[in-house]
């Protein structure tokens, strides 16, 4: 195993997905286009950080992130949202960090490099 | 003036019978000419020339506060699918930024090293400009839609209007995972204000996106949209949902003003009203039928425009 950051990026968009991983080819990334998927992959292996959007199709960001905090509870979790009130109380405090998009390549790999610490 | 006899000149008692007429038909800028005499025919003829001027002016006022309602109508549809034009916008925003910062930070490493790579940054402003391209599309299509205008009614391709209204609510349908159906006869032409009767068929999709919502949650739903030939001279507009249904008494009211079954603050109980007005004025006419827990379907029928060589051989 490398000491390379693993990062899990999970959006409903490709490109944006696509984007991460150009942005942070420095590190291990893998990436899922839905809560399902990305619970699949966590399931599998460990990541350092999981990168998620919250409004996906089925089941959104914020039940990927009650199930992946009780499958890895060390887990660091990035948010990349559209609205501000997306995020209840009850799952900011288990989010280190989030973002709104649109966001700079600067910000994302700053939040990203201080949850994984 | 008991046991007067008034004796007016036939022809031009007739003039004023002519124009009464006219007025009732619905000319209210017609006056009726006065005749240098100013007898008891002119009194009348006046009479009623003051009566038809305020009538035409309480209409224009009428059309003033109906136009108003209508564009207070088309802003409230637009509020409604908001957080999905958002989203809708957001994502190639943050695709836009992101490829931008790899440029930046591309030309500097690649300064350093001597040789930036063409390729990867020819493939980072192809992403850029198609995403520019998608943000401008939707950009004009809010634009056009919440523009305040006049009715203007064209002979128009009615399954563009349908497929159009989809531009502003399709973020939204995919979210919740509903699936669209389409099965649109082809060539079907219609004289219609093209982005008012969007705002109907925007209206009836978001209605369809809550009741499917209601329904089946996270699990999705399907919307069908049909349109077809109903006879020589009328086409019909099926939207059918499988949402949560209604009962019939909530059906019986759903076209009446301010009726909602929303929460309060979600709704302004106009949507549907302002639809049923929007059909109406087109000379058609808007219907529902619903079955609690199965779904609901809006039938809107809609004179067929055709062209005089058309009309010719019909």
């Amino acid at each position: 195993m490398s000491g390379k950051p693993r990062l899990l990026f999970v959006d409903d968009e490709p490109e944006i997905l696509e984007l991460l991983v150009l942005m942070f080819r420095d590190c291990e990334s893998q990436t899922a286009l839905n809560t399902e998927s990305a619970l699949e992959i966590l399931r599998k292996e460990q990541f350092d950080v999981l990168v998620t959007d919250i409004k996906m199709p089925g089941a959104g960001g914020l039940s990927l992130i009650e199930s992946a905090r009780k499958m890895a509870p060390n887990l660091a979790i990035v948010v990349i949202t559209g609205h501000h009130q997306e995020i209840p109380e009850d799952t900011s405090a288990k989010v280190h960090q989030w973002l709104l998009k649109p966001f700079s390549r600067e910000t994302i790999r700053a939040a990203v490099m201080s949850a994984f610490g | 003036m008991s046991g007067d006899h008034l004796i007016f000149d036939r022809a031009r008692f007739q003039a004023l019978l002519d124009s009464l007429e006219c007025m009732a038909a619905g000319d209210l800028e017609r006056q009726i000419p006065l005749s240098p005499e100013r007898d008891h025919l002119d009194a009348l003829s006046h009479g009623v020339n003051v009566l038809s001027s305020e009538l035409l002016y309480r209409l224009r006022e009428l059309q003033t506060a109906q136009s108003s309602m209508i564009q207070a109508g088309k802003l409230a549809a637009l509020g409604e699918v908001s957080s999905g034009l958002a989203h809708e916008l957001n994502n190639p925003l943050t695709i836009i930024a992101g490829y931008l910062g790899l440029i930046r930070g591309s030309i500097h490493s690649g300064t350093a090293a001597g040789i930036p790579d063409i390729d990867e940054l020819e493939s980072h402003l192809q992403k850029i400009e198609r995403n520019v391209e998608r943000m401008r599309v939707i950009i004009r299509h809010i634009m056009e839609f919440a523009r305040e205008s006049q009715p203007e009614k064209k002979p128009t391709v009615l399954n563009d209007v349908i497929k159009k209204s989809f531009i502003l609510i399709n973020e939204q349908l995919r979210l919740r995972k509903i699936q669209i159906d389409l099965e649109l006869c082809p060539g079907l032409v219609a004289l219609i204000d093209e982005s008012r009767l969007e705002q109907v068929f925007i209206n009836l999709l978001s209605n369809a996106r809550d009741a499917i919502h209601e329904a089946h949650g996270q699990a999705g739903g399907r919307i069908r949209v049909l349109s077809k030939v109903l006879s020589s001279s009328e086409i019909e507009i099926e939207i059918n949902d499988n949402g949560i249904g209604m009962t019939e008494e909530t059906r019986s009211k759903i076209f009446n003003p301010f009726f909602t079954t929303k929460e309060a603050g979600k709704g302004t109980g106009l949507g549907l009203s302002i639809s049923h007005g929007i059909v109406q004025d087109h000379g058609g006419g808007i219907d529902c039928v619903s079955e609690q827990g199965k779904g609901t379907t809006f039938r809107i029928r809609l004179p067929r425009y055709l062209s005089a060589t058309e009309s010719a051989s019909a």
